[in-house]
Order: structure tokens, then C-alpha cells, then sequence
């Protein structure tokens, strides 16, 4: 399955911004570099753009630059973590994870714990409560998760990564993709679910920042 | 925008000469003469009259140089006001940006204001709100891109003929794209935009407008396509 992919004379008709608006926005690095895809076309070169990402960040954007600056929405699309840390009984109050995800966490990981969590630490358990509430994963899969990630997001794979859990013959296996690019399987394994971190992290500063709550 | 968070107890630098120095945090930079800096240099301000050879990246909230200045790096400036010759292997990023003379910019350039009497040479991309550029010698760049872009010949070459410059004023670039675009002795591949003019002395291959085209007599345009908004 490759990424589909929109040009972008499609994507200025489509949401009815302009070429200053466009550039604008990637100056300020709300639209990162690497979603210009330049290719050769028969009028020359043309740019395109992942269609699915690039049309929901431009309405995320078209949605959100009235009430913050452009600067803080920057902040917010960037992949960089975000600086605030909270306290797991904030976490729970802000009803941010559930609890199941929390105490997951907390009983994986040693017993001596601090009680203020930093942002990656918040982002683990925020991809462990997207996979348990979607039911993808088990109890038992969420610690091998956590173990993984502990083990080797960001320092190995890089912020841009992605996630998947595959199974095959019943045996549960989880991948980190740095780039999030495509793997190919043999037929008999099952990508169970998948995720992108960059994604994550998005979601979750938006919660945390509270104009998402729930 | 780049701004230092220097202490404001940082120390001051002012070379003057024949001098070289190492790089480092300062808060003010002033340089009269001919100086090599061998490192990396973030300050509140730099200026320099003469010649200056960062071996380093160079970041800081103003920057005005009148002569040569060479940076290793990148250069990082909210206000850039060079009068001279500029010579970037890296980026160069500012958000007014104010260049007479000639300039080599290896990577791109990023700027909300970007004005430029003279000759620019850049392999990447150009982007700003606004594009500015007045030609005195001969430009290519690879991508222009911005809200308005404007590229005329600069006066002078309306009535000073024995000007030093041999080569013909013209700038040649692959891609120009802006909502309002106005070219005068271009070459280009592909020009888009909203209202798109063009004016003497251009060669285009392909024109695709959305609001407006217009084009003189004096220049050659291959194709020119109308995208309606749908």
C-alpha cells in the first residue's frame, strides 16, 4: 500500500488557500520539508504531497489559526517533545489516559516510580491506552509494547517512527518502523494495528494543552 | 525568528584590522577590517565593515555588513542589511532581509521580507512573503517561491549603460510560484500563480494562472494554461 499522493494544484483547489498561505505555513514549519515530494512530470517538476496528512493538517491549521498564533501551532505539529510533565493523579484527572493504562505502566515498569511523568513517558502510555481502549491489543501485549518502546523510542528509531503489531499464528509481534515507511511481510502475518508516533504525539499535546479535553 | 537569549552581560567584541578570533557567545559584534572567525558565532548584533570569514554557523538578531562576508554554516538573522558581497554555504534565514551586491547562497533561503539589489545565486529554494528582486548581473536560482514575487530590472540599467556589469541582468529559475507574480528578464521553466505578469524580455516555458495573465509583447511565452478553482 504506498501512500496516496495529491499534486499540489489539486490540494490548492481542494482547500481554497493560496501559494503565500502554503509557503507561509512551511516556513513556519507547520508543514514539514519532507511532505514536499518533488517528481518529474511531463510539464516539468511538480510537487505532491501524502494526501491524507497533508489535507488533514491544512484543515487542522485553517481550524485553529484564528484562536493560536502560528507559532504555537509550530509547536504543537512538531514531532519534538512536548516540555510540560505532569503527576499521575493530574494525568487521571485530566482524564488524558485511563487508568488500566496507567497502572499497566507503573507495575512494568520498577517499583520506585517518580510521581511526575515526563512528556515521552506520557506518550508511552498514551500509544498503550490508544491500543487497549481499541481493543487491537491485550494486557499481556501492552507490557511487551511498553517494553519495546522503553527500549527503543526515540534514541534508535527517531521521532518520525511508526508502530505495528503483527500477528502471526497466534504469536504477537511488534515492529517500530523509523520513517514509517512500508514493511513487507510474508502473507501469513497480520497487521493487527498501526500507528505513527509523530501522530501520537500531536494528539496528545493536544490534549494536554487542554483544547481537546474529553 | 531568531532572537539571542544572550545575558546582557555576555561581553562585547570589536576587532579591528588584521585579526582573526574564535567564535563563541557574545553580545554585541563589531569588525572593521579583515577578520577570520574559526567558529561557530551567536550574538545580539554583528556588524562589520570590511571583511569577514565565519568557519562556523552565524546567528544573530541583527546583522549589517558593508563588504564581504563568508559564512562556513548557516546564517540566522532577524534583520540582515548587507551592502557588498554574500557568500553562504548553509541556509540563510531572516525575516527582513535587505541585500545590495551579490549573493551565493548554497542551501535556501526563508525570510518574510526579502529585498535584493543585485545578482543572487542559490541552488535552492527561495521562499518568502515577499520576493523582491532588482537585477544587476546575471541570477539563477533553483525555486522562487512566496505571496508576491517581483523581479525587475534594477534603474540603472534603464540609463547608465557603462555600468561594470558584463553579464546581461537576467535570472534564470525552474519553478516561480506566488499569488502575485511580476517578471521582467527571466528565464524559467514553469511560472504559477494567481495573477501572473509578464513583463519584457522573458523567456517562460509554461504559465499556469488562476486569476490573471498577462504577458508583453516583448517576451516569449511557450504555453500558458488557465486553472479555474473549482
Amino acid at each position: 500500500m504506498t501512500e496516496e499522493l495529491i499534486s499540489k494544484k489539486e490540494l490548492l483547489d481542494v482547500t481554497g488557500i493560496s501559494y503565500g498561505q502554503l509557503y507561509r505555513w512551511k516556513r513556519k514549519n507547520l508543514i514539514p520539508e519532507q511532505w514536499f515530494i518533488r517528481k518529474s512530470s511531463f510539464t516539468g517538476q511538480e510537487t505532491f504531497f501524502p494526501r491524507e496528512k497533508i489535507l488533514q493538517r491544512i484543515d487542522r491549521i485553517l481550524n485553529m489559526k484564528d484562536d493560536l498564533s502560528l507559532d504555537a501551532l509550530a509547536d504543537m505539529f512538531s514531532p519534538s517533545p512536548g516540555e510540560s510533565s505532569m503527576s499521575v493523579g493530574e494525568i487521571l484527572e485530566r482524564n488524558i489516559v485511563s487508568s488500566v493504562s496507567i497502572n499497566l505502566y507503573l507495575e512494568t515498569m520498577d517499583s520506585v516510580q517518580q510521581p511526575i511523568l515526563g512528556f515521552e513517558k506520557i506518550l508511552i502510555i498514551y500509544v498503550l491506552d490508544k491500543l487497549l481502549r481499541s481493543g487491537d491489543i491485550s494486557l499481556d501485549e501492552g507490557r511487551l509494547l511498553i517494553r519495546t518502546l522503553e527500549a527503543y523510542f526515540p534514541e534508535k528509531t527517531g521521532r518520525e517512527c511508526g508502530i505495528r503489531l503483527t500477528r502471526k499464528m497466534g504469536v504477537a509481534a511488534f515492529l517500530l518502523v523509523p520513517g514509517d515507511g512500508e514493511v513487507y511481510l510474508d502473507s501469513e502475518v497480520k497487521t493487527v494495528a498501526r500507528l505513527s508516533m509523530p501522530a501520537c504525539t500531536e494528539e496528545l499535546k493536544l490534549r494536554m494543552s487542554g483544547s481537546e479535553g474529553s | 525568528m531568531y532572537e539571542s537569549t544572550r545575558e546582557p552581560q555576555q561581553a562585547d567584541m570589536k576587532l579591528v584590522g588584521n585579526s582573526t578570533a574564535n567564535g563563541g557567545a557574545f553580545r554585541n559584534v563589531s569588525i572593521t577590517g579583515d577578520v577570520e572567525i574559526g567558529g561557530d558565532v551567536d550574538c545580539r548584533s554583528f556588524k562589520c565593515t570590511g571583511n569577514a570569514d565565519v568557519d562556523g554557523s552565524l546567528q544573530s538578531g541583527e546583522l549589517k555588513t558593508t563588504g564581504n562576508l563568508a559564512v562556513k554554516g548557516s546564517l540566522e538573522s532577524a534583520r540582515i542589511r548587507v551592502t557588498g558581497d554574500l557568500d553562504i554555504k548553509g541556509a540563510l534565514t531572516g525575516e527582513e532581509i535587505h541585500i545590495f551586491g551579490g549573493c551565493t547562497v548554497k542551501a535556501g533561503i526563508q525570510g518574510e521580507q526579502f529585498h535584493l539589489k543585485g545578482s543572487l545565486q542559490s541552488e535552492g529554494m527561495l521562499n518568502a512573503e515577499h520576493v523582491d528582486i532588482r537585477l544587476l548581473g546575471r541570477s539563477a536560482i533553483g525555486e522562487i517561491v512566496g505571496g508576491r514575487v517581483e523581479v525587475k530590472l534594477h534603474a540603472t540599467h534603464k540609463w547608465v549603460l557603462w555600468l561594470p556589469y558584463r553579464e546581461s541582468p537576467e535570472l534564470v529559475a525552474n519553478v516561480i510560484e506566488g499569488d502575485h507574480v511580476y517578471l521582467e528578464n527571466t528565464i524559467a521553466q514553469t511560472v504559477r500563480g494567481g495573477q501572473v505578469t509578464i513583463g519584457p524580455n522573458c523567456r517562460i516555458e509554461l504559465v499556469e494562472y488562476r486569476t490573471g495573465f498577462h504577458q508583453d509583447s516583448r517576451s516569449e511565452v511557450v504555453r500558458s494554461v488557465w486553472h479555474s478553482e473549482t
